[in-house]
């Protein structure tokens, strides 16, 4: 889905991803961790297409930098890290908006649409409500559920797979609403939809993510199969502090412990 | 996975609260088109002569009247008010569509043309052309006739807003202070050109110029309407298209971006719009303050800030102000006229702070 090969991107004179090779299957929930100011959300926003960059980007075989913003509207939903809004929109309002994108235009089902988006993030009624005055989680949720909306099918009816871009989609939630928000990516990748999502939570990404890449100074320091990455080893490296992975008896997944610094 | 699947269990979240302004809207623009007629009907009916709309009816069935008072009342109405007061509803209107773009543009209720310094621009633009017109353009300047003011008023708004914008955004964000100092700067600035530009000026210019910066709508005829007009409408007429590039601007350029919304283009056609409508505006009226404040954000207090509403919604209601306050300016002192300037800045004026103490959080920046 996407291919990277040397990407590098520099902002403000600074070099803040350097040549980075990386490879996003459909089908997979990719993750990216790593300490703050690694890179992680530059990463993801040139993944969007936001960002200048040199060396190769290719999304679905074609280079990023010549799609249209509708053409990437049509294939890929993002959901920022953070998002501010400047007038007092309806919760329904900020979610519609994901539905008019890509040429859609008016959507006799508009209501429907809307109202089904965000009973799966879990804010059924909040429709009327004014956006400005939801709490964070709320406001992170809402999001969420205007991308659902721009792309509402993990593969289209050509066949082609469509891709989300999530930014700590779960920083502000609580645990039961990153399990939700964590199912529904989930759920987007195994019907063959492509996921990279930001994370901090390394057991949560444990639990839900394929594939692990993890970040450090603007480089991609390791990438695989999360099992595989998420070792003592590894995370020492890339975090900087002393970790434990033990794993979770019945499934085998990993659980990280972190060790007194002492 | 099963997690999603064992939602049952949980309980709901509370119930939201309604929202009155979203039931409403389908009802505001009938209702604002329908009080828009009333008042340029009631406005062209006031004034300092008493031909009324009933006798303009029968002037026009040529019915019980006798020949000279039918002539009279026939130039008052249809030579005289009608271009005035569709003049103040086009002029209310394109000031009040264009507040709600910049709005929207800057991502800030506190924008106006007036305000920003856009007017400013704009009314340089004009005092150019009556100044300097027959200089810079030579024959071109009478050729171009009542067309002149507008298109020049157009590019100093253009000028303006484009200026404004370099200078008070930076990656998508907006300092609300540099936005009003710059307007207080691009006042200064097309003041002292002004002035040095009257020093400039032969007696005639001078003439044309005092009786242009008067600022009121007193002095419309059909010809300088129609040259108006074909400036204004195509500002006014792109504002619809700006909607849902506005509506999906107010959640930032990246997630516009990340929507579809060619960014350039709808800031490029965002800043022309503005500078057309208020160009085109200024060179009519002089300039008329705190439309472009007020009624978007009435209309935003009333159904909400979804720009596909709120863009002819705000035009309405600002077109229907202006004709309004006009009737009172021509009335309240009757037979004399009082600058409708006065009465939209004694209105407008308060308005506007209680919209800056509202918005004292922002501010703070
Ligand atoms: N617009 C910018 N201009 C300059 N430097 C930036 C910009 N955005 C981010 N950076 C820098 O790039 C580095 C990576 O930032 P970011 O990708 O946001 O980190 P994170 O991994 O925490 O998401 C940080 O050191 C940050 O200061
Ligand atoms: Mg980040």
């Amino acid at each position: 889905m996407i291919e990277a090969q040397g990407l590098t991107v520099s902002l403000a004179g600074r070099t803040v991803l350097q040549s980075i090779d990386l490879s996003i299957s459909a089908g997979r929930l990719t993750a990216i961790a790593g300490p703050n100011g690694s890179g992680k959300s530059t990463l993801l926003k040139t993944l969007a297409g936001e960002l200048r960059h040199t060396g190769r980007l290719d999304l679905m075989g074609e280079p990023l930098s010549r799609c249209q913003p509708e053409t990437l509207a049509a294939l890929r939903g993002v959901l920022p890290q953070s998002s501010e809004v400047a007038f007092p929109f309806t919760v329904a309002d900020i979610v519609g908006l994901g539905l008019e994108t890509g040429g859609a235009g008016y959507r006799s089902d508009a209501a429907a649409r809307i109202g089904a988006a965000l009973d799966r993030v879990g804010l059924s009624g909040f429709g009327p409500r004014n956006y400005l005055e939801l709490s964070g989680g709320e406001q992170q949720r809402t999001q969420f559920a205007r991308v659902l909306c721009q792309i509402p099918k993990a593969v289209a009816e050509d066949g082609t797979p469509r891709l989300l871009l999530l930014d700590e989609p779960v920083a502000s939630l609580d645990i039961r609403h990153q399990l939700e928000i964590m199912s529904i990516a989930r759920n987007f990748a195994e019907e063959g939809g492509a996921v990279v999502a930001v994370m901090h939570d390394l057991n949560l990404t444990a639990l839900f993510a394929d594939e692990l890449l993890l970040m450090r100074d603007g480089r991609l320091v390791v990438s695989g199969p999360t099992a595989a990455v998420v070792t003592d080893a590894i995370l020492e490296k890339v975090y900087g502090c002393r970790l434990r992975v033990n794993a979770v008896p019945p499934a085998g997944v990993p659980f990280v412990l972190a060790q007194c610094a002492g | 996975m099963t997690l999603a699947n064992d939602r049952v269990g949980f309980d709901r979240e509370p119930a939201a609260q309604g929202n009155a302004g979203a039931r409403l809207a389908p009802l505001v623009l009938p209702l604002l088109l329908g009080i828009s007629i009333v008042s340029v009907a009631f406005s062209v009916t006031v004034g300092a002569s008493d031909a009324s709309l009933l006798s303009l009816l029968k002037a026009f069935a040529g019915y019980g009247m006798e020949a000279t008072a039918l002539d009279r009342d026939r130039i008052v109405l249809l030579e005289l008010r009608l271009p005035r007061v569709l003049m103040g509803f086009l002029v209310g209107a394109s000031l009040a569509v264009s507040g709600a773009v910049m709005q929207g543009l800057f991502r800030n209720p506190l924008a106006d043309p007036g305000l920003t310094g856009v007017s400013s621009g704009a009314s340089l633009g004009a005092v150019v052309a009556i100044i300097l017109g027959d200089r810079l353009l030579g024959t071109l300047a009478p050729a171009l006739g009542s067309l002149l003011l507008p298109l020049a008023a157009f590019f100093g708004g253009l000028a303006s807003t484009w200026l404004l914008y370099r200078v008070a955004t930076e990656g998508g964000r907006t300092s609300v202070a540099i936005l009003l100092l710059s307007g207080i700067a691009l006042a200064a600035v097309t003041g002292a050109v002004t002035g040095f530009l009257i020093f400039l000026a032969d007696d005639r210019q001078l003439r044309d110029l005092t009786f242009w910066s008067m600022g009121s709508l007193a002095a419309t005829s059909w010809p300088k309407l129609a040259a108006a007009l074909l400036i204004m409408l195509p500002g006014l007429a792109v504002a619809p298209f700006l909607a849902r590039g506005l509506n999906a601007l107010a959640l930032g350029e990246s997630a516009a971006f990340h929507m579809g919304i060619r960014l350039q283009r709808l800031k490029i056609t965002a800043i022309a719009s503005v500078a057309a409508a208020t160009g085109a505006a200024v060179a009519l009226s002089g300039g008329i303050g705190f439309v472009g404040i007020v009624a978007p954000h009435l209309i935003r207090m009333a159904i909400g800030p979804d720009h596909r509403q709120l863009l002819p919604a705000a035009g309405l209601l600002g077109g229907a102000l202006l004709v309004l306050a006009d009737s009172a300016a021509r009335t309240l002192a009757a037979p004399a006229e009082l600058p409708i300037g006065i009465l939209t800045a004694a209105a407008g004026g308060p308005f506007f702070l209680w919209i800056l103490l509202k918005n004292r959080a922002r501010l703070a920046v």
